[in-house]
């Protein structure tokens, strides 16, 4: 048993697929022990000085369950909990850390995350929401490459050009909230510097330190997002007829091409200036007066009013992921959050100066540490997986006002919708990490059919048509389109073109990880019934309690997909075992990843367990419907 | 060990234990459920009058409700009027000739043809429509509905405060107000309250069996975990087997009602919806919103309208002449509200069309209190413009609050300690409309 687990392990058994070409160095084990070490100093010297009592470290059971469901997002296999509850070993839990770090679930769960951080929603081929798969794309394989925090932050901040082009999704930041780009310089503040501004968009800000001013010097770094060859498309259109054109073969090629292409690009590369709005009230500048882009706080950047900067986006991409201590603040905050259940600091988003935290100690080495891993995010929760910290025990009263809740034991919480859909994922196949993912193509797809498949890919057809400035030359090359796609495109294989209809790209479907299901899930989906994100705004999920979510779980797909499923993984308990106690045993691994109490296990025996199927599923039932199964210790 | 014939001989041990947990969930000592905590409005209520209503269904024409057309006709300007008539109604103002059913029970109606917005597109006017906020990146303002859930509590606590018919939850979230005051998704009102039946592979005995399991299995943790989450959910799994049990599930199944009564409301969407509205308002829900699309007419308005006001006329007459048979209307407010309205210019190259008209356009209020057979404010004879009496949708929302008694300028603080009201933000904080009370 032990053999096999190690083994799994030393192969990277479960690896991702996505993850082949990291460009993360790998950090030694000892220096990510020694890193863990360290934390562990801090804090214990946060509980002597506090004079509070230190918990205890958790039991096997408790830290596998954990784990797996902070690092991958799903509780463990039959087989995994199996495996390490099984082995005697001093140094398995330090093997299992590494084990679902490689893991694909991890992936799956940070990417999961940095969605949501993002506001990340699948778009349709068919419509507006083309651009989206590029985007989607970008940051599905950021994650999987590990790409460092504050490359991944500037590569999204600084973006521009065509989404289509290989490796450019990142543009998908900004044309995600297209129209509204002041809305989304407010966001990026908060989600990378943990500065609030969105009040400074109309006025002084009564309860935070920014001026309307600052807002709109900040803004002026990001002004200036257009199209690439903006108003082509309409000059050309405008030739015809406006009403039926829509509905005509070539209007259809037209809004085409401008959902699928035009939408999707993003020109220029920052003005640098930006006009006071009409209503602008105080008395440091003048409604319609120009302004220089100018940082607020951290290094000072400034740039003219006179004429347009050409690159104040990657000026400013620059000023807020290289040595700025509110970048590398946030994310420390937020990777403490993820592993350790309650943040540095409340909220999870807002700077706070090292010496205002409990521990300016802890917080001063967590930053550093942070660049000195390179920001290697998986790296760093490394650390955190592998401190003594980590493995506390629960506290019961951590919810109570009061009590400093980073440093005192972890808050019991509710899976999200995400952890909760892919438990349940888990339950019923036993390879959750090897389950369909979302796919990308690079092939044109029309009407749902691929065309001009071997002949043209996305990205040539969108630098083909950025590159045409004259209005007539845009209508023949139109007219000439639309006789292609109804050919289909003849110089590709019929292999290549079966391939291409076969992989048709976007979310996968049914049985598959959160991350894979389309973003956010329609309403009603089980993961929306939970709390999933609707990705409008950041932090949007929620692991509320209503009444949909026990009749789900009662009535519903835990009902459908798992408890009546018999060819669910979780009923692999009943052959593994021989007697009824073992059944009941490996039933409990999958799905509470423990072994019954002795009371329980004469419980079910006495009043529960007679052999019959029945019987064993309403125990999985049951078990389901345990609060032990929802929430997380 | 053969388990089998050990576990035959400790049936009865089995069935007792059965009984005995089952006591906890199916009936005999249910805890006081989470809603009966919320009933007790102890709000501080600075403003009364109105508080007659007790119930609000809101009605929701998605796609902006061409004014002219229905309730703000202009018999005497054929250039923004078009082919459309007006009729005589119950009471003594007219209405559009689509609207013959509803003309007869004008008498029960305040319409009001002086609603102002600024917000000329859909989701922002529908987000205004909706929050009495204009939507901001940063934040999501609470639904009305869950404004009223909040703050007047809910009436029957077996219920749901809140319920939505064909409406996205998006339109009608909670906001920072979180799930509690959330409204329970219906996609379709035919279908009823989802998962709210045993499935078929389980059988009765099985299910209960397994609460009965899960009960007796979560004592240990429960124990140890006394946190509000872990209670949240223990209130919930009682509530949700009440509600399976419970008489009051019947109101989300309009089927039961006789075919006459189903034929009256009509067999569209948005039909079923109003009969599902008034079930459940009848069975104590506070707040139903029950949506109504396709008013969106840029193209061939005078078609379109047509037929989406045909299905209005005849399930909104329908509903307001089943809540008075039954004495309902009085305590219930039904409101008819739109993003926005149309405007009088025809376009003609669009197919006689009309495109979206903020700055003017119709609304309408009946029950809880509202005197009926009225008309409010006026527009002018274009139908551009406010001409008298102007009402924004902050208003329209503080006069919902009004009509329920409610402290509609009470704040509330979001999370991150921002300020905000159901009738809206400072510099436009709305007014109720008291004059239109009886």
């Amino acid at each position: 048993m032990k053999y096999r687990f190690l083994s799994a392990l030393l192969l990277g058994g479960l690896m991702s697929p996505l993850a082949a070409q990291s460009d993360q160095k790998n950090f030694a084990p000892e220096v990510l022990r020694k890193a863990a070490f360290n934390v562990d100093k801090h804090v214990a010297e946060i509980f002597r000085n506090k004079k509070l009592t230190v918990p205890e470290v958790v039991d096997d059971s408790t830290f596998l369950r954990r784990s797996f469901l902070v690092a991958t997002g799903r509780i463990p296999t039959l087989e995994e909990a199996s495996s390490f509850l099984e082995i005697d070993d001093a140094s398995k839990r330090e093997i299992l850390t590494t084990y679902l770090l490689k893991s694909d679930g991890y992936r799956s769960h940070m990417q999961n995350y940095v969605f949501d951080l993002l506001r990340a929603k699948d778009g349709d081929r068919n419509g507006e929401g083309a651009f989206t798969e590029p985007y989607m794309k970008f940051i599905q394989q950021s994650v999987a490459d590990n790409v460092p925090w504050n490359k991944f932050a500037h590569q999204l901040i600084s973006a521009k050009g065509i989404s289509w082009e290989k490796g450019n999704g990142a543009v998908g930041y900004y044309i995600r909230d297209k129209g509204m780009p002041l809305d989304n310089l407010s966001i990026t503040m908060q989600i990378f510097t943990g500065e609030r501004l969105e009040c400074a968009q109309c006025h002084d800000s009564p309860t935070n330190k920014w001026e309307r001013m600052d807002f709109f010097e900040l803004a002026a770094f990001t002004h200036g997002q257009r199209e690439i060859n903006e108003g082509i498309w309409r000059k050309a259109s405008k030739a015809y007829d406006k009403t039926d054109f829509r509905r005509s073969d070539l209007g259809q090629i037209y809004y085409w091409l401008r959902d699928n292409i035009h939408y999707g690009t993003l020109g220029g590369t920052g003005d640098g200036r930006i006009q006071l709005p009409n209503d602008y009230q105080y008395k440091d500048g003048d409604p319609g007066e120009m302004v220089g882009a100018k940082t607020p706080f951290g290094k000072r950047v400034t740039s003219s009013d006179r004429r347009n900067s050409g690159k104040s986006r990657l000026e400013f991409a620059d000023w807020m992921t290289k040595g700025n201590a509110n970048f590398d603040y946030v994310a420390v905050n937020r990777m403490w959050e993820r592993v350790m259940g309650s943040p540095l600091t409340y909220p999870v988003d807002e700077y706070v100066k090292p010496e205002k935290t409990t521990s300016p100690g802890l917080t001063n080495y967590l930053t550093r540490l942070l660049v000195d891993l390179n920001y290697d995010l998986k790296a760093f929760q490394n650390v955190l997986l592998l401190t003594k910290t980590f493995q506390f025990a629960a506290n019961p009263k951590a919810f109570e006002a009061g009590v400093p809740q980073a440093f005192n034991g972890r808050q019991l919480e509710r899976m999200s919708a995400e952890q909760m859909w892919d438990s349940l994922v888990t339950l019923v196949s036993g390879k959750p990490d090897q389950l369909a993912k979302r796919k990308f193509s690079e092939h044109i797809y029309y009407k749902n059919r691929p065309v001009l498949v071997g002949e043209k890919t996305m990205a040539q057809l969108a630098r083909e048509v950025m590159s045409i400035k004259d209005p007539d030359k845009y209508r023949k090359f139109a007219e000439q389109l639309m006789e292609k796609f109804k050919d289909g495109g003849e110089s590709a294989g019929k292999k290549e073109v079966m391939m291409a209809s076969n992989s048709r790209p976007g979310p996968a479907k049914g049985i598959a990880r959160a991350s894979e299901l389309a973003a956010p899930a329609p309403a009603g989906h089980f993961l929306r019934e939970f709390g999933q994100s609707d990705r409008e705004l950041i932090g949007s999920s929620t692991k509320e309690a209503n009444v949909a979510q026990t009749l789900e779980i009662m009535n519903g797909h835990v009902e459908e997909m798992v408890v009546a499923n018999r060819d669910a993984a979780v009923y692999k308990a009943l052959e593994k075992g021989t007697t009824e106690a073992d059944k009941v045993r490996y039933i409990y691994y999958a799905i509470l990843s423990r072994s019954p109490s002795d009371d329980e296990m004469r419980m079910l025996m006495r009043d529960v367990i007679d052999g019959s199927l029945e019987n064993y599923q309403n125990l999985v039932s049951a078990l389901m419907a345990t609060h032990e199964f929802m929430f997380i210790q | 060990m053969d388990t089998r014939s050990f576990m035959k001989a400790d049936e009865l041990g089995r069935r007792q234990f059965l009984i005995n947990a089952a006591r906890s969930y199916l009936g005999v000592s249910l805890a006081p459920m989470l809603g009966a905590g919320l009933a007790g409005s102890s709000f501080g209520q600075s403003h009364t009058g109105g508080a007659k209503a007790e119930h609000v269904i809101f009605l929701n024409m998605r796609g902006g409700m061409s004014h002219i057309d229905t309730f703000d006709t202009k018999p005497n300007n054929k250039d923004v009027q078009g082919p459309v008539e007006s009729i005589g109604t119950s009471a003594d103002f007219q209405i559009s000739q689509f609207l013959p059913e509803t003309a007869k029970v004008a008498k029960h109606l305040c319409v009001i043809n002086s609603m102002t917005s600024k917000q000329g597109a859909h989701t922002p006017g529908q987000y205004l429509l909706h929050r009495s906020y204009a939507p901001r990146g940063t934040i999501v303002h609470p639904a009305i509905g869950s404004w009223v859930v909040r703050q007047k509590g809910r009436k029957n606590p077996n219920l749901p405060g809140f319920v939505t018919a064909s409406t996205s939850p998006q339109v009608s979230s909670p906001g920072f107000f979180g799930a509690e005051f959330g409204a329970v998704p219906l996609d379709r009102p035919d279908k009823g309250l989802k998962n709210s039946t045993r499935a078929r592979s389980v059988s009765e005995e099985d299910f209960k069996r397994r609460l009965a399991i899960a009960d007796a299995l979560n004592k240990t943790f429960s124990d140890q975990y006394q946190t509000p989450a872990v209670k949240a959910y223990d209130s919930l799994y009682e509530e949700a087997v009440k509600l399976m049990q419970s008489s009051d599930l019947k109101a989300f199944d309009i089927s039961q009602e006789p075919a006459k009564v189903q034929n009256k409301f009509g067999s569209s969407r948005f039909g079923q919806g109003c009969l599902l509205a008034r079930r459940l308002v009848e069975a104590g829900v506070r707040f139903v919103e029950v949506t109504h699309r396709s008013w969106d007419t840029h193209y061939d308005n005078f078609t379109n309208v047509e037929s989406s006001a045909k299905i209005l006329d005849q399930s909104y007459s329908a509903l307001i002449q089943d809540l008075e048979e039954r004495g309902l209307l009085d305590k219930t407010l039904v409101v008819i509200g739109t993003e926005f309205g149309r405007t009088p210019k025809i376009v003609e190259e669009h197919s006689f069309g009309r495109d979206h008209h903020p700055s003017c356009f119709s609304t309408v209020m009946a029950g809880g209190g509202v005197a009926g057979g009225q008309k409010y404010g006026a527009s002018d004879k274009n139908g551009n413009r406010v001409a008298k009496d102007a009402v924004t949708i902050q208003d329209f929302n503080a006069t919902i609050g009004y009509a329920l008694g409610i402290d509609y300028n009470q704040v509330v603080n979001s999370p991150s300690g921002r300020p905000f009201r159901m009738a809206g933000a400072d510099a436009e904080v709305g007014k109720p409309v008291t004059a239109i009370f009886g």
